[in-house]
């Protein structure tokens, strides 16, 4: 008999759980696979792994109260030691990165990040991801066992297919790490103010806007359009005019709006990635040569500062 | 005590160039620091400053990293040393044989107590490298980090931004930190640096020079392409504001988005 392939998810996000089984039930190649993931929480996080394939089920109730969720490293890498798994697969939160990282270390393997495919070839595993923050895409091959991942948003969702399967659950208990930062205190952070994955129409100053007051007329140009604003990155990173949830990119939001507007955005890759799935780009740019232009349906080389006000106004009377 | 701050030297992601068949090249690419890793070592300068110690960058690559004018601007930039790891094996390096290279380089510093790195290399962005050491390293290792100040008893606080919550710690020195882009704005060099630049100290050391004999690589990349684009129409609006703005409206509406 063939020995069955093991594989073990983590992410403390239980939301990010379904795409994981995804990618694990890609990785399965369709033979039968023994599925193991850790949990953290209470019956409700063990009824959501219910029936999704999962085999196993290892819980921790809870983590001391000064611990982080990343504290859960020697727990996990106990379990990867007894479950000697071929694919550790965790969710990609900023916790899950640092995890990934620190089981590749110890594991003396690499780590790939950010999956957006998985396929398998004659000599086995091939998967793809971004380099270049979007700039290219990168088909590679792991070179070593096993192999650990973190799998990028929303790809593999759909291939989570419902099982009748019923896992069994394991309680396990907290190992503590032997030094650790103190967690002292903890704030939740303002609400995010805009969800632009779902906005219809979205306009984007970059780095052309030349001082942050006329981000008004932005604003104006916004809602004559019914549109919500966005910005590059170094407008809210670096300039800090606009909070990080408005940029778009790799590092970013991503759109599927019907519009977007680019004003004084030039159209590096990293940046445009997030607007693939717009409907109708366009770009206003006062050099003919910015790589936006390559990227829009419709161009206009002018001064924004000149274009802004003639689009409200055409906005309006129209 | 001793801080050291990782640096990427990357082949410029802004002068990447896409074949028509897709392909990718960076032979035409100016090499410079990530922009995500200049704020590492701002935070690791500003500790510095405030509180005594000397910064060394370090940076390993292939032989295309030791560049006169990428020493310069890293050593004006507030580092007093700068350790290059050279090898060109080091080529298309995973992240397992860089955070390898690094710890062992690290290893051979004396009296660090702080390792800093940027958010994500320019040319990988992978988020992997300064975990990975922090592993290697054995010491308490965090990311994400937006925020860093020395407390008196030697320890340190750091402020981390987790998704949606911020968090206060304390964290126990020696101790890996990977910062976030936007931890501080780095300076630019004023004449006095640059010229001071040139007067301090580059070493550069080989694999053999920090114990390692070889590096077997983890991953073999098998394809770089370009990513698909969206097809856009392309089409650019002439005349004077006033009528590439009304043809813009026009369009618009045509297509139904307004
Ligand atoms: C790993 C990595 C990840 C990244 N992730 C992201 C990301 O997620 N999102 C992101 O946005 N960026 C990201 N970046 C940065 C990205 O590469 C670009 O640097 C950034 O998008 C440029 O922003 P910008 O277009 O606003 O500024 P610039 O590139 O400076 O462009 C400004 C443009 O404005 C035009 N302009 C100036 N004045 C006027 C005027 N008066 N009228 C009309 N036009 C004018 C100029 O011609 C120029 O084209 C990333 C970079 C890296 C290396
Ligand atoms: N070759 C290298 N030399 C020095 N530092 C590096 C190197 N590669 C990565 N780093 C550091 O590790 C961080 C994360 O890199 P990455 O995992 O490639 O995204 C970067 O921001 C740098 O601070």
């Amino acid at each position: 008999m063939e020995i069955q392939r093991q594989i073990f998810i983590f992410s403390e996000d239980i939301t990010l759980v379904r795409e994981l089984i995804g990618a694990a039930q890609v990785l399965a190649e369709g033979k039968p696979a023994i599925l193991s993931a850790l949990v953290i929480g209470g019956s409700t996080s063990v009824e959501q792994m219910q029936n999704t394939g999962v085999d196993r089920i290892y819980r921790l109730d809870t983590l001391p109260p000064d611990c982080l969720v990343e504290d859960i490293f020697q727990t996990l890498w106990g379990l990867t030691r007894e479950i000697k798994p071929d694919y550790l697969v965790i969710g990609a939160t900023t916790a899950g990165r640092l995890i990934c990282g620190r089981l590749a270390a110890r594991l003396n393997t690499t780590a790939l990040t950010d999956i957006q495919t998985i396929e398998f070839d004659a000599q086995g595993l091939l998967i793809r991801h971004m380099v270049f923050g979007g700039g290219a895409q990168r088909l590679e091959r792991p070179l070593r066992q096993p192999v650990v991942m973190t799998i990028g948003k929303g790809q593999f969702e759909s291939q989570a297919a419902r099982s009748e399967k019923v896992a069994e659950v394991i309680p396990v208990a907290f190992t503590p790490p032997e030094t650790r930062a103190i967690l002292r205190e903890r704030r939740e952070l303002p609400p995010v103010s805009v969800n632009l994955a779902e906005a219809k129409r979205v306009v984007c100053p970059g780095r052309g806007i030349a001082r942050r007051e006329d981000l008004t007329m932005v604003e104006e140009l916004a809602r004559s359009l019914g549109a919500e604003i966005a910005c590059t990155r170094p407008l809210s990173e670096g300039l800090g005019w606009l909070p990080r949830e408005r940029y778009i990119g790799i590092s970013g939001a991503y759109i599927k709006a019907d519009l977007y507007v680019g004003l004084g955005v030039s159209g590096q890759v990293q940046h445009t990635i997030g607007i693939t799935d717009a409907r109708v780009v366009v770009a206003i740019n006062r050099d003919a040569e910015a790589p936006i232009f390559k990227q829009a349906d419709y161009g206009i080389v002018a001064d924004l500062y000149e274009v802004m006000p003639a689009l409200i106004d055409a906005l309006r009377s129209a | 005590m001793n801080i050291v701050v990782c640096l990427k030297i990357t082949p410029d992601p802004e002068d990447l160039e896409i074949g028509p068949d897709g392909s990718v090249s960076t032979t035409h690419a100016e090499w410079k620091t990530g922009s995500f890793d200049l704020p590492a070592l701002e935070a690791g300068v500003r500790l510095a400053e405030m509180h005594g110690g000397k910064v060394i960058a370090l940076s390993a690559g292939t032989s295309q990293i030791n560049q006169s004018k990428v020493r310069k601007d890293i050593l004006s930039r507030g580092a007093e040393e700068l350790v290059l790891v050279v090898d060109d094996s080091l080529k298309d390096a995973s992240t397992a044989e860089t955070a390898l290279v690094l710890e062992k380089a690290i290893r051979k510093l004396t009296d660090v107590q702080l390792v800093l790195f940027g958010e994500g290399s320019a040319d990988l962005y992978f988020q992997q490298t300064g975990v990975q050491v922090g592993e290697r390293l054995g010491w308490v290792t965090l990311n994400a980090v937006q925020d860093v100040r020395l407390l008196e008893n030697e320890a340190l606080e750091v402020q981390r931004i987790v998704e949606h919550e911020l968090q206060v710690l304390d964290v126990p020195l020696p101790a890996v930190l990977c910062v976030t882009s936007d931890i501080c704005e780095p300076r630019l060099a004023s004449m006095r640096e640059i010229l001071r630049a040139s007067k301090k100290t580059v070493f550069e050391w080989s694999l053999s020079d920090i114990g390692i004999e070889g590096l077997t690589p983890s991953v073999e990349i098998v394809k770089v392409m370009a990513p698909p684009r969206a097809s856009r129409k392309g089409e650019m609006l002439s005349g004077s504001v006033e009528e590439m703005v009304s043809a813009l409206v026009n369009n618009l509406r045509k297509d139904g988005v307004l």
